[in-house]
């Protein structure tokens, strides 16, 4: 039979490219970065122009050494370090000196060697990617954010040798780059959008849903993409998927460091806006200028920068909460900014806090320590940690007594800011530690009453310098939680059918939106997969895909999908809920599908099927409980009839709420 | 309850090539032959075949096919054909389907089928299950098969109605069957 001979083929293909790829295996060195924050240069010495830096524990690749310093490469960035500021190994994340080019249209990016592993990102065709390593026939791939992934070894091409400049055989992509750029003065790259009113989706395609919208001249920096679309940090700090073409591709200077400084105090009243700005109408009265090294802070959620002060004047841009700007002039409530872009714009003062700017020092170092501070409003107590210098962080509870702990990497180790005893409702203390071995700031929250009743939130601004911890007394079980409804299949996917005709993707979706609506009475932050007849994805195995993936990046609490039931004999009939028993998470997976079966089975009075633990692939990549319910089968007459009613819906709705407290409540 | 264990599976080997006997530890002698065309008796085994039960359960019935190097291209011929007439057990595999191979890739079986099985399919969690464990199960028979990937058209496959992970080989399920 040809087909088997032809996949014979392939097998033997197959094993034939990895032996190539092993033999090409050369050593190359990784620096990890031992120094807190440390300056990249242009050349090897302090003399030399700072165009980058690294944060503690990044790894870069060692191209060559002179003297104290060590020629890195990270993406498409290389550069000079301070050799003592480094930890050199050559341990298995070395350069192979070969390049998988993209050969499969778009080809995803994943956490370990094989497709069990959760996808962590795509590449388009054309990509480059320097190989470090293998594994089977997967291949371990360096992306040009200096993290690594894994690439199926079928659906790339590999490249012999390390190339100095940028091949001519392969379109340069958008995304990572697999060839060494000369040193360039930019590490970021800043989405700025160029259309009016744009839609954000969760991945990349236009049947993905809209997350968020955004406006002209809004400015997202880039964190990944695809030839097409362009993945983005959002200020809540989730990434998502703009349409390319609606947007221009900028790069700008890393966060930390200004593009423009107000080094010294204007000796103008006004410095003349760039060429090409239209001229600012300010009537009556002139502004005056501000002392140098103030910024405004954006504290509104967003905030309109006009050409002008006064409300008269039209809006050239927005900014977004937690967003820096140097400070040039004031009048009356408006401030004059400058943006990031070198343009100026007025913003009001009740949008904004003006505060003092850190300067960085020459090294790397940063003036200025981390501040916290603990307030109370409306039954919430609020934390507000600073940094002069981003950080990353974790948040974990411990009981015995209740304790939120709060670990913050990459905060300067400078004298710690104190504690606090706010005495609200939530909170009894705030401690604040350096945890040496670690290397981190840590902040333990004393909680007032039993664990199981307190929640938090954190936000984390897009500079990254700045975490909002929000603490307060749950009103019940389910006030505050994020909880993902996944309506199963749509589109093109109608999943089952019933014998006259009603197909499971409806019911699904009128379920879903009916629990959600019932959800959000209870206080939950509702994530829908889809709320319109739509499949997430050209292909099933996107459209599952995609599910997982909106529920990891929300951070959400509980994935519930509903479906319906189908079997070949019409006479099976009944309820039943399915779960995928992970190693780390199988306790709260079975737990939740009792929950919610004992409760559809209460409410809906079909027959006991009971839970089972199979390999669901909506489920298997989930970071948090998650559990599938098969309601009722469709395709049985009677069950058919049922499911398609309102008051059936809206009773698996009520049953699923209920479910979902009881799981919270054992 | 392991019943279908390879132990178990139940086997012929021809009497009359008593010689046949001394690779066949594992089958158990039933007698029943299959003439061939030019007047020699061709030796034949009994298999385990898992269809779908009126409730949704796998449940075995024997067949006797002839032992040969075939023989799991066969035993799939013979589920997607569906349970004997007058059984009262139902079809697994969708109308349509053909299968195209089993090739054995160590321990994997390798089963690739016509698109039917996807696009015929019925759906539902258990739906599904059921079609890919009655393959699974089924295969699972032989000693030399520990798990079983499924392919349509020649191509690996995510899914086959949207639930059920078909990425990795799927090892045989117990607990859809019954006795
Ligand atoms: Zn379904």
């Amino acid at each position: 039979m040809s087909k088997k001979l032809l996949f014979q083929a392939i097998i033997v293909c197959c094993f034939c490219f990895v032996s190539m790829v092993s033999a090409g295996l050369a050593i190359a060195q990784t620096a990890v970065v031992k120094g807190n924050v440390v300056n990249l240069r242009s050349g090897p010495g302090t003399g030399y122009a700072v165009i980058g830096e690294a944060k503690q524990g990044d790894r870069l690749s060692v191209l060559d050494t002179s003297g104290e310093w060590s020629k890195i490469s990270r993406g498409s960035l290389t550069g000079w370090i301070h050799s003592p500021l480094i930890t050199v190994e050559a341990g298995n994340q070395t350069a192979t000196g070969q390049t998988a080019v993209v050969t499969g249209s778009t080809v995803r990016l994943r956490a370990g060697a094989g497709t069990s592993h959760p996808v962590v990102g795509e590449v388009p065709a054309g990509t480059r990617l320097p190989v470090l390593g293998k594994s089977g026939d997967w291949l371990n791939v360096l992306l040009s954010s200096n993290k690594t992934a894994w690439v199926a070894g079928w659906l790339v091409r590999v490249e012999g040798s390390p190339a100095p400049a940028p091949s001519s055989a392969a379109p340069t992509p958008a995304a990572p780059s697999g060839t060494l750029l000369p040193p360039v003065q930019i590490a970021v790259k800043i989405a700025v959008v160029t259309a009016g009113i744009v839609n954000v989706r969760a991945s990349a395609g236009v049947s993905y849903p809209v997350v968020t919208q955004v406006n002209q001249g809004t400015r997202l920096a880039v964190v990944g993409g695809t030839n097409d679309w362009v993945n983005v940090k959002l200020n809540t700090g989730q990434t998502a998927w703009i349409a390319r073409s609606l947007v221009r591709l900028e790069e700008s200077t890393a966060p930390s460091t200004p593009q423009n400084p107000a080094s010294s105090p204007p000796t103008t009243a006004v410095p003349s806006p760039p060429a090409g700005q239209p001229g600012q109408g300010s009537p009556g009265g002139a502004e005056e200028p501000m002392p140098s090294g103030y910024v405004a802070v954006v504290k509104a959620s967003s905030a309109g920068v006009r050409e002008g002060p006064g409300v008269q004047n039209p809006v050239m841009c927005f900014v977004f909460q937690g967003e820096r700007f140097p400070v040039l002039a004031q009048k009356d409530i408006w401030r004059k900014i400058t943006l990031s872009d070198g343009r100026t714009g007025w913003v009001a003062t009740s949008q904004v806090n003006i505060e003092k700017a850190e300067t960085p020092s020459r090294d790397g170092s940063f003036d200025g320590s981390w501040t916290l501070e603990a307030s109370e409003s409306g039954g919430r107590t609020q934390i507000v940690i600073k940094s002069p210098v981003p950080f990353e962080y974790n948040t974990f509870t411990l009981s015995g007594p209740s304790r939120l702990v709060i670990d913050l990497f990459g905060v300067p180790n400078t004298e710690l800011p104190s504690g606090s005893t706010p005495h609200s409702q939530a909170v009894s203390q705030v401690r604040v530690g350096w945890q040496s071995d670690a290397a981190a700031g840590r902040v333990v929250c004393d909680l007032a009453q039993g664990l199981g009743l307190t929640r938090h939130r954190v936000e984390v601004s897009p500079d990254r310098k700045s975490l909002k911890v929000e603490l307060w007394i749950a009103n019940d079980v389910l006030d505050g939680r994020v909880i993902v409804i996944d309506p199963g299949h749509g589109g093109a996917d109608p999943g089952a059918t019933g014998p006259t005709g009603y197909k499971e993707k409806d019911f699904n979706l009128q379920t879903a939106l009916e629990t959600a609506r019932l959800l959000r009475q209870e206080g939950v932050e509702v994530i829908l997969t889809r709320t319109t007849d739509i499949r997430l994805g050209s292909t099933t195995a996107e459209d599952l895909d995609a599910r997982s993936r909106i529920a990891n990046q929300s951070n959400a609490d509980l994935f519930v999908s509903i479906h319906a039931n189908a079997n070949l004999d019409r006479s099976k009939h009944g309820t039943s809920l399915y779960y995928h028993s992970h190693p780390e998470n199988h306790v709260g997976c079975a737990k939740l599908a009792r929950a919610l079966q004992a409760s559809l089975v209460k409410e809906l009075g079909r027959k006991d099927l009971g839970i089972f633990d199979r390999q669901f692939l909506v489920l298997k990549n989930l970071n948090m409980p998650g559990a599938l319910v098969e309601t009722a089968f469709l395709s049985n007459h009677e069950e058919e009839r049922l499911l398609a009613q309102d008051w059936f819906q809206n009773r698996t709705a009520i049953a699923i709420v209920d479910g979902i407290k009881a799981y919270y409540n054992n | 309850m392991a019943f279908w264990r390879k132990g178990i599976v139940l086997v012929t080997c021809l009497s009359i090539l008593a010689i046949g006997l001394v690779g066949c530890g594992n089958f158990r002698q039933t007698g029943s032959t299959n003439s061939i065309a030019d007047g020699t008796l061709e030796p034949t085994l009994q298999v385990n075949l898992y269809f779908s039960d009126r409730d949704g359960y796998l449940r075995v019935e024997k067949r006797d096919l002839p032992d040969n190097q075939r023989i799991m291209l066969a035993v799939m011929e013979e589920l997607v054909k569906g349970p004997a007439p007058g059984s009262k057990l139902t079809d697994t595999i969708p109308e349509g389907t053909v299968v195209h191979s089993v090739i054995l890739d160590g321990k994997v079986a390798v089963v690739d089928f016509s698109e039917e099985i996807q696009t015929n399919h019925w759906g539902g969690s258990l739906g599904e299950s059921i079609t890919l464990f009655s393959i699974v199960n089924t295969l699972c028979q032989f000693e030399d098969v520990e798990r079983v990937e499924i392919t349509i058209e020649g191509e690996k496959v995510v899914t086959l109605a949207g639930h059920l992970d078909l990425t990795q080989p799927l090892t045989p399920n117990e607990n859809l069957v019954r006795d």
